[in-house]
């Protein structure tokens, strides 16, 4: 992104912050919808792909993981589950596991 | 001083709880999760600091010296940063400071993502004003107003921790305008990320805070010239800030007579749940590698057969290397590996190594910002030539697999895709009678 751009969607700073929005936008049902986007890439003055873009980027808000939970597993955490001995064949990033899944090992 | 100490983690659910989520949910039954926590040697991030309005007359006396004064201090001590990379952090605060612009950022980096690490979470739920009252100290060093902590959201709990450790500080007027009536003036913004492991690598993170794609930025620009929102700013690790109180109040020259001559300190390590004793240990630097496996941590529950330290892109340690390895950076540069945050993820002697490359390369492809090309293809082809390995009886060209970890290495933007040759050549270096029939010659 061009440093132009990027001071303009930094605009409004840290008090009022367009990723904590993305955050809070998300809490009700685990994405971000459509309007709530639309609606912050209006205030931000930044660019569809900007907010779609970011959004779809972090497994807490892509529409797929849609009213999933991570949570950190502390020193159970590890590529190869103690259970089973196999890798975690679903979550490639193995700390994150899904409140309403559960854990496939 | 010897400190130990079981740590009891009343909300936070792990492993099996997740089949017993309606019940936690209805009775709000407090976790019995429980790990251990000891330090070996000088306790400093594992001391009680006691009362806060005790233990905050260390910046009262910081923010009434010089700014100057309080630099020579952090060069003397040596201190560097426990992210990753080992990088001094005295030089890192002296260039923002010497950098134009009155507005600049302190940004402390909890967003351990290493699978296995814990240390960070540690001191952000424990001792949270050991971070804190660092990241006011960098402040004003640096001459920076504002400090914000980008916290992994799967920690809600630190989340809350610290939310609530800046709002006591508000109160009693330890952060805010005219901290002590130095004139100093320090505010902080917590903000809870959203679960993508390169958030932690700093210029990533820094695009993550402005409401970007996180990817990974060209450097120079260094952030400490032009950081968040284009202003210098420092990113340093948890560990790194916390460090300061003890040195503000103890000396610089006291924390560099901790540990070895070029790492200075304690390191906090992160033991998985292969060890009999699983749980965040605080070292002196140099400490023996055997002291933290089979005193520490009581050796294995099982048969294990090599160990990754430092992360996904640290270093794969074979077990008859421990003899070999002290905890300080420079002991496991010499040997090949990397000390990193120090996490420890065992590797048990039935698991194939086949398969944890295969692991590796996939979540490098998960992770991955997609900026460059040697990490967004390479990790994805590598990924697939091991699958094809390992189900299809593929043999895999070693000339062609060395060729795109080179690649990989050289050619990539940042440590994500740089870093997982590391881990990828000490397996085909150490593991070499397991992996051979998967390669052709
Ligand atoms: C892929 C990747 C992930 C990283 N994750 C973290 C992290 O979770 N925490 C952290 O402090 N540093 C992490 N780092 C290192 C940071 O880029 C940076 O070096 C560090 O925050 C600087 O702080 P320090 O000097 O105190 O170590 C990561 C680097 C890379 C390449
Ligand atoms: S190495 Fe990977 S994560 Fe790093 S900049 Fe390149 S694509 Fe992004």
């Amino acid at each position: 992104m061009s440093k132009n751009i990027s001071e303009l969607s930094g605009r409004k700073g840290l008090e009022r912050n367009l990723f904590e929005q993305l955050g809070i936008a998300a809490e009700e049902t685990g994405t971000p919808t459509i309007e709530a986007l639309e609606s912050l890439r209006e205030e931000f003055l930044v660019g569809k792909s900007t907010v779609y873009g970011t959004a779809s980027f972090y497994d807490f808000l892509r529409p797929e993981n849609q009213g999933k939970k991570g949570l950190c597993l502390q020193w159970k955490c590890m590529p190869i589950c103690r259970n089973t001995g196999q890798t975690c064949q679903k979550y490639p990033r193995i700390s994150t596991h899904t409140k309403s899944e559960k854990c496939v090992v | 001083m010897k400190i130990q100490l079981s740590i009891i983690m009343e909300k936070n659910y792990s492993g099996n709880d997740i089949d017993l989520i309606a019940d936690i949910k209805k009775s709000q039954a407090p976790s019995k999760e429980k790990y251990h926590v000891e330090s070996y040697g000088t306790p400093i991030l594992t001391m009680d600091y006691g009362d806060i309005h005790g233990y905050y007359q260390i910046l009262k006396t910081a923010l009434n010296t010089s700014r100057e004064v309080l630099l020579a201090e952090l060069k003397d001590s040596g201190v560097r940063g426990r992210g990753g990379a080992g990088f001094s952090m005295a030089f890192k605060l002296d260039s923002c400071r010497q950098a134009q612009g009155d507005t600049k950022f302190i940004v402390c980096n909890a967003d351990e993502g290493d699978p296995g690490a814990y240390s960070d979470r540690y001191i952000l739920e424990q001792r949270p004003h050991a971070l804190l009252m660092g990241m006011i100290i960098a402040g004003y060093i640096a001459g920076a107003q504002h400090g914000v902590v980008y916290i992994r959201g799967e920690y809600p709990e630190a989340v809350d921790i610290i939310q609530q450790a800046v709002n006591d500080l508000e109160t009693f007027g330890y952060t805010g305008e005219n901290i002590f009536g130095s004139g100093f003036n320090y505010r902080f913004k917590v903000i809870k990320a959203q679960g993508a492991y390169i958030c932690g690598e700093e210029t990533a993170l820094l695009s993550s805070i402005e409401g970007q794609r996180p990817e990974v930025r060209v450097r120079p620009p260094y952030p400490t010239q032009q950081g968040l929102f284009n202003k210098p700013t420092v990113v340093n690790n948890v560990e790194t800030l916390a460090n300061l109180p003890y040195i503000m109040s103890q000396s610089g020259k006291k924390f560099a007579s901790i540990g070895t001559e070029k790492s200075t300190g304690t390191k906090l390590v992160s033991l998985d749940g292969h060890f009999n004793r699983p749980g965040i240990y605080e070292v002196d630097m140099g400490t023996p590698l055997s002291v933290v496996v089979n005193e520490l941590g009581k050796g294995f529950r099982s048969k294990v057969k090599a160990m990754h330290i430092g992360g996904p892109l640290g270093g794969l340690v074979p077990i008859d290397k421990i003899p070999t390895l002290s905890v300080d950076f420079d002991s496991f540069a010499k040997e090949g590996f990397l000390l990193g945050h120090a996490s420890i993820v065992c590797l048990t002697e039935d698991f194939p190594i086949i398969e944890y490359l295969r692991h590796l390369f996939k979540f490098t492809a998960h992770e991955s910002c997609g900026k460059c090309f040697p990490c967004r293809l390479g990790s994805t082809r590598g990924a697939e030539m091991l699958d094809k390995a390992i189900n299809e009886g593929y043999q895999i060209d070693s000339e062609l697999f060395n060729d795109l970890i080179n690649t990989m290495e050289i050619g990539s933007l940042c440590a994500l895709g740089g870093g997982l040759p590391l881990p990828v050549k000490n397996a085909l270096h150490y593991f070499d009678a397991e992996l051979k029939q998967y390669f052709s010659a």
